[in-house]
């Protein structure tokens, strides 16, 4: 095939299989980038069909062309600006009607449309029996069956999508909207080529019809605000006109049509076999969304989900510990012993400890995002969604809103991603702003940290066997009071800042499906890859400057030669061998404490821990600190530089655990586990925020408020524990 | 002409219909009921109406939430409609007819 390669649009309904089909179709030939001025992602690929190349670019998943959600913006602006030279529209065979609402628009915006229709199997199963042909000469459009999870079809469809593309099919069949409103839309597009619009103007004139503010803002734009000016006006009568005959406004009755014309189509070639397309899916809901069982059940789920994450991870971590600890003494063995390479220590010090820190939960990580991926996939989280409405409702969210929650006890950043469903924005930055104080996989090597220094564990409740320790408790007490203070950092926001009602929820149900492992493992990979961008970036960045400022000044040449002088003198004793290496480890680490003290890190703790001061933290906490800063599981690595225990290695822990159980109280320990849980939110966090709200002074407000009242929580703690001890 | 102030009931809708406009809060689960408006600003009204819920169409109610969002079954599609949402729908019970 010659000529310029092809551009192909997919869109679709969320969970009608778009992803999968895009997978199948681009393999790894896909890069991820942005869609231009805004923040949605922009997922683009390469597909290959007898040799030639296809530009295939995923468009966000919608129900709709208006301007309801940022995902429906971009989808239609795409079209509009982008001009794909064919949109291919997966439609979800066992949810039709719904589907076809947003490929009627597509084929409104004049586009060459194919409709994809996915999912043919289950539809089947469900006894819809759907004759394509029929559908595609109603519609106008070519159809394909398609049965994206085991790739049937997409050839084919490739193939109808280069023909469609070359203007081999003939122009999509828009809906009549009827006479009473046909003539009017005939009239303004008439209007609109007087005023020099070239094309699209039946869509032009629907939305105008629909009083659309976005296509308000493009006609102003495109040709000048007394244009508009006169359009909207037209526009308006003739709405009023309508709406007088119809009794409905415009918009309503617009896809009222919309819906007519679906369900005539629909009523011809679909036929019912079994009156039993929800059956399977309803005995579920009865159990699952019982109003005395659901939360329970969803108690249970969640606890079999965090059980589920650490009993497989946990062993994984250890493993990978291991092989840190190895690669580090690999690196660190590739130069002469004693020697004071700094490349040696930024390798093995900082880079090889630093991400290692990080790395090593990756897995823990990973399950967690592949149990919620399964609950997604399967249908139960919208069901959760529903089973927590109410309680959401209390703190002024709706049930939406538990998603993004969930996904943070994995990372913040994806759950911040994960904000991105709720439509409202006022609903979506209360979210973004509370969510650091989720307490997410992160932090939880602090607190392993922490409890095994000052908390040993012991069963606390128990019976023959089966108990809970005091670390558990613990450690549920901090998870409650990150989520405690979620909640009530979202009344408040509610009730200040983003004052105003909770908007409406409305949301889609999908019928149960067993999800499929493939699928599972892309939406893992998705967010388990924003973890490791995270570490492979900004917390590498991070690392190195830490390294840097831990490393210089180095100790003045005098100083250095005391150490050494006091080593020869230790030698020439003539001790016992033990005795002798003991002698000398402590002196190594009494220099290497010298050292920290003398870097600009040692230096900028001390000069922050006059603030910490009333909660109890030192100037090697308040560096360590400084350090979380960058990313929470970095308070351990810098604990363990300033300690200088189990350097070069990924979880030298015990040593650690046992000096700072030497240094500190129970009381200070349980501080730092509320500071690392409440404050500073991480570099990554930040920029996400950045990002996602499009304003960076709201990335500044949540850094702020989150530390203060990190301080202030920690110093209530510390002074009243003070006290009552 | 009184200012239509959003969704309004269409005359003539079709089916066999009982007396009685209801809020949907008062619908019972397994109910088959008419809708007919909502009482709420342009942009839900479009919203709901985008997805099926126009004047006229005929839905079940699956299950009520006790206290919480509703589910209804409508165009062959299972949506979940929270509180704030129910309240402002009103409906009309309607025969034992499927919905389509």
């Amino acid at each position: 095939m010659a000529g310029p390669a092809l551009t192909i649009a997919l869109a679709g309904n969320p969970n009608s299989g778009k992803t999968t089909i895009f997978n199948a179709l681009t393999g790894s030939r896909q890069h991820v980038g942005n869609y231009p001025g805004v923040t949605v992602e922009k997922k683009e690929g390469t597909a290959l069909l007898d040799g030639a190349e296809l530009t295939i670019v995923d468009l966000p998943g919608t129900y709709s062309l208006t301007a309801h959600s940022l995902d429906e913006v971009v989808a239609r602006n795409f079209v509009i600006e982008q001009r794909p030279d064919v949109v291919v529209d997966i439609v979800d065979a066992t949810n039709l009607q719904r589907s076809l609402y947003l490929a009627t628009q597509f084929m409104e915006l004049g586009v060459p449309v194919v409709l994809a229709l996915n999912m043919l199997d289950l539809a089947r199963a469900q006894g819809l029996q759907i004759q394509a042909e029929r559908l595609g000469e109603l519609l106008g459009v070519p159809v394909v069956e398609t049965i994206g999870q085991r790739g049937q079809g997409l050839t084919e469809l490739l193939r109808q999508a280069v023909r469609s593309a070359r203007g081999e099919a003939g122009p999509p069949r828009p809906v009549n909207y009827g006479p009473e409103v046909e003539p009017h839309v005939t009239e303004l597009a008439g209007l609109l080529e007087r005023h020099g619009v070239s094309d699209r103007r039946r869509w032009f004139a629907v939305k105008l019809l629909e009083d659309d503010g976005e296509t308000h803002k493009r006609l102003a734009r495109l040709y000048g605000q007394p244009t508009l000016d006169t359009l909207r006006a037209k526009a308006g009568r003739t709405r009023h006109h309508i709406q007088s005959i119809l009794g409905d406004p415009t918009e309503i009755i617009l896809a009222d049509r919309r819906y007519g014309f679906i369900s005539g189509a629909c009523t011809e070639c679909v036929t019912e076999t079994v009156e039993a397309r929800y059956a399977r899916t309803d005995r579920i809901d009865r159990i699952l969304t019982n109003r005395f069982l659901g939360l329970p059940i969803f108690a249970l789920l969640m606890f079999l989900t965090f059980q589920l994450t650490f009993a497989l991870g946990n062993p994984m971590v250890d493993g990978l510990e291991g092989g840190i600890a190895w690669l580090g003494e690999q690196v660190g063995g590739l130069w002469p012993e004693g020697s004071d390479s700094a490349l040696q220590s930024l390798l093995v010090d900082g880079v090889i400890g630093g991400v290692g820190q990080v790395l090593v939960f990756v897995p823990l990580i990973a399950l967690l995002f592949l149990a919620i991926a399964f609950l997604e996939d399967s249908g139960y989280m919208a069901r959760a969604a529903f089973i927590l409405d109410h309680l959401m409702h209390r703190i002024g969210l709706h049930g939406k809103s538990f998603i993004p929650m969930l996904v943070g006890f994995g990372c913040t950043v994806p759950g911040i991603l994960a904000t991105r469903t709720l439509e409202n924005r006022r609903d979506r930055l209360t979210m973004i702003l509370v969510l650091p104080l989720i307490s997410c996989g992160a932090r939880l090597p602090v607190y392993v940290l922490i409890l095994g220094a000052f908390f040993p564990a012991r069963a606390v409740l128990g019976w023959r066997g089966w108990g809970v320790t005091n670390q558990a408790l613990l450690l549920l007490a901090i998870y409650a009071i990150g989520v405690l203070l979620a909640v009530v950092a979202a009344r408040v926001l509610r009730a200040t800042v983003f004052r105003g009602e909770a908007t409406p929820f409305v949301m889609e149900l999908p019928p149960y499906r067993l999800p499929t492992l493939k699928g599972l493992c892309v939406h893992m990979w998705e967010r388990t890859g924003e973890y490791l961008k995270k570490a492979g970036t900004i917390i590498l960045g991070f690392v190195i400057l830490f390294w840097a400022l831990a490393y210089w000044p180095q100790l003045e040449p005098a100083e250095r030669a005391a150490f050494e002088q006091q080593r020869q003198v230790v030698l020439a004793q003539g001790l016992a061998p033990e005795a002798e290496q003991s002698a000398l480890a402590v002196l190594d680490v009494a220099e290497q404490r010298a050292e920290l003290e003398q870097s600009y890190v040692g230096r900028l703790g001390r000069a922050i821990a006059p603030i910490f001061r009333p909660a109890g933290f030192d100037w090697r906490i308040s560096t360590a600190l400084l350090g979380s800063f960058a990313a929470k599981e970095m308070f351990v690595s810098q604990m363990a530089v300033i300690y200088a225990v189990g350097m070069g290695t990924g979880g030298a822990s015990e040593p650690l655990m046992a000096e700072l159980a030497a240094s500190y109280s129970a009381l200070t320990g349980f501080c730092v586990m509320l500071f690392v849980l409440i404050g500073t939110p991480c570099v990554g966090t930040v920029a996400v925020t950045v990002r996602e709200s499009g304003r960076w002074y709201w990335a500044a407000i949540q850094w702020l408020y989150l530390t203060a009242l990190a301080w202030l929580v920690v110093v209530i703690v510390y002074q009243v524990g003070t006290l009552v001890a | 002409m009184k200012p239509i102030p959003s969704g309004s009931a269409r005359p003539g809708a079709a089916g066999p219909i009982h007396d009685g406009v209801m809020p949907l809060t008062a619908a019972q689960a397994g109910q088959q009921v008419l809708f007919l408006r909502v009482e709420g600003g342009r942009q839900l009204c479009h919203r709901l109406a985008e997805m099926g819920l126009t004047p006229g169409v005929r839905f079940e109610v699956i299950a009520r939430g006790f206290p919480g969002p509703f589910v209804v079954s409508l165009r062959g599609t299972r949506f979940m409609l929270g509180r704030g949402v129910v309240n402002r729908i009103y409906v009309r019970p309607c025969g034992d007819a499927k919905v389509k």
